[in-house]
């Protein structure tokens, strides 16, 4: 195996799946305090990258385009949250699942009138260059990507760890009833983890958009390979859950390049319903696997 | 008595919408409507009553629409045998999955039942048989028994009958024991077993029952759009529903052999 080829297609999965990692990151932190998977975190990628394409186009400075695209994924997280998942919070999983995926259409309706079906472009933001690494060509936006990524991911450990807000996430993640017992205010907590959620995502979108631009319906694969990071991290992990988000990336992109381009989605899904039979204990024999979560 | 009546209410609406709406494209809504309210029938026994989160079951309406487009087109079928040899497969397959996919739970079925849609859509993509991603097209209008259907408005009263079928038989597991067996899965998987219920055998009888409706669904539509590629039953919302099925558009979609919309 040619060295520079392994790292020419290690390098681009490693920088999609950081966006993978951000989302599966969103995913666990929504499902720990709300009890809820929201199928619409995907849109919020592809909302930060189409919003910063869209304003950086229209002559906004870049730190601002970032800052306003952030700001508009983190208001519209809170404001499903509020809208949508708070009235419902007594109805069943499944109905509030479903409301999520719903949401996650409307947000796509919306971005396709909103800014339109072409793809949206915009340059990298220290130029649109490529650097070397073991004759491997890398864009110098994939340093951007990783940055913001490990930044996000140091803050939101930072956060978990050290804060009493964060110390409340963890703590419904082991139980959300006894959490709520113990005094957490699971209502505040819900609209702020979904207002970050979105942020994160956002942010990762606009970082991605030089690269890959945006467009609007990209947020299902962003969405989907998130869950796949969430669902290994058990949605209770979210170490486990970004690695297995930067995995996946590396996964497919792998797959595009040794195996073939076309089936590259059929691979990563593949691999994704084989883990979870096997986790699913459909491979455990007799009646006791049946009823073993 | 409530439910004849609405029964009554609903075939009223169903014959009179040709006449208050008239127009092709009017009716071509209608066909649309018709065909995805047979598959729809599958997903509330599946869905609703035994409350299994399978949301791949547009897989099911892929391989019908396929089933029926291709076996039209390269080999001369008659529709309606094209149609039942569809649901066939799409059964078979149900059948043969069911047992591994329906022991996951939650959202894990999910998306396990997402990713193997997801699979069957690259497949589609990818395979020579399907035609790629421009798909099969020039799939005659549907027959019954050697009969071709000279006009949509006949078409569009044998989608919706069949659609009262479906009701029909869905009304007669609401009633059955099945039905109630269903019904308390949904209420409490571990409550149903103990309670003597084989939940493994509702559930699998359920999902090849689902596949089978929307694997009519999927014949139904193609009959009408005429062609069959992977955008029709796609995951996309607006990019595979509404739009594609627009009849406007997949008319010219089927007659100038581009893609609309997306493309």
């Amino acid at each position: 195996v040619d060295f520079s080829v392994f790292v020419q297609l290690l390098l681009p999965g490693l920088t999609t799946g950081c966006v993978y990692a951000l989302v599966a990151l969103g995913f666990v932190l929504c499902a720990n305090v709300s009890g809820v998977v929201n199928f619409a975190q995907g849109e919020y990628v592809m909302l930060g990258g189409v919003v910063a394409a869209f304003l950086f186009s229209h002559g906004v400075a870049l730190p601002f385009t970032i800052v306003i695209a952030v700001l508009v994924g983190a208001l519209l997280g809170a404001l499903q949250e509020r809208l949508t998942l708070a009235p419902v919070r007594r109805s069943a999983d499944f109905i509030q699942i479903t409301i999520t995926l719903g949401v996650a259409v409307v947000l796509r309706g919306i971005a396709l009138i909103a800014f339109g079906k072409d793809p949206l472009s915009m340059p990298g933001f220290s130029g649109d260059g490529v650097f070397e690494v073991f004759g491997a060509a890398v864009p110098i936006q994939s340093l951007w990507v990783w940055g913001a990524t490990a930044l996000m991911l140091a803050v939101m450990f930072w956060f978990l760890k050290f804060t009493d807000p964060g110390r409340a996430v963890r703590a419904c993640s082991i139980n959300l009833q006894a959490a709520r017992l113990m005094g957490v205010n699971a209502e505040r907590l819900t609209l702020a983890v979904f207002a970050v959620a979105g942020g994160t995502a956002a942010l990762a979108g606009i970082v991605i958009t030089p690269i890959v631009l945006a467009n609007w319906d990209a947020g299902i694969a962003y969405g989907l390979k998130g869950f796949i990071g969430a669902i290994i991290g058990n949605f209770r992990s979210p170490g486990v859950a970004v690695l297995a988000g930067l995995g996946i990336g590396m996964l497919e992109s792998f797959a595009a390049g040794y195996v073939s381009s076309g089936f590259k989605d059929a691979i990563v899904y593949g691999a994704l319903l084989a883990y979870l039979l096997v986790k699913g204990g459909v491979f455990v024999f007799g009646r006791s696997s049946l009823l073993s979560r | 008595m409530k439910l004849k009546l609405g029964i009554a209410v609903f075939l009223l609406a169903v014959a009179a919408y040709p006449f208050l709406m008239p127009g092709s494209y009017p009716l071509g809504i209608g066909i649309i409507t018709g065909a995805l309210a047979t598959g729809t029938v599958g997903f509330v026994l599946l869905l609703g009553y035994a409350q299994q989160l399978a949301l791949g079951q547009a897989g099911f309406c892929m391989v019908g629409g396929y089933a029926s487009a291709i076996l039209c087109v390269n080999y001369k079928w008659d529709p309606l045998l094209a149609l039942l040899a569809g649901a066939a497969v799409a059964m078979v397959t149900a059948w043969a999955i069911a047992a591994p996919i329906l022991k996951l739970r939650g959202f894990v079925l999910a998306m396990a039942s997402l990713a193997l849609h997801l699979i069957l859509i690259v497949v589609a993509l990818e395979m020579p048989f399907t035609g790629g991603a421009l798909g099969t097209y020039g799939v005659p209008k549907f027959a019954l028994f050697g009969l071709p259907l000279a006009s949509d408005l006949a078409f569009y009263y044998v989608v919706w009958a069949i659609v009262l079928a479906f009701v029909l038989i869905g009304l007669a597991i609401d009633r059955s024991r099945i039905g109630r067996a269903l019904k308390a899965i949904a209420a409490s998987e571990t409550a149903a077993l103990s309670a003597g219920i084989d939940i493994t055998r509702y559930k699998v009888q359920m999902f090849v029952v689902s596949a089978g409706m929307a694997s009519v669904c999927g014949s139904l539509a193609v009959h009408y759009l005429r062609a069959m590629d992977p955008n029709v039953f796609g995951f996309g919302g607006g990019g595979g529903g509404p739009r594609r099925s627009s009849p406007a558009c997949a008319r010219s979609c089927a007659a100038c052999r581009c893609r609309c919309g997306r493309a």
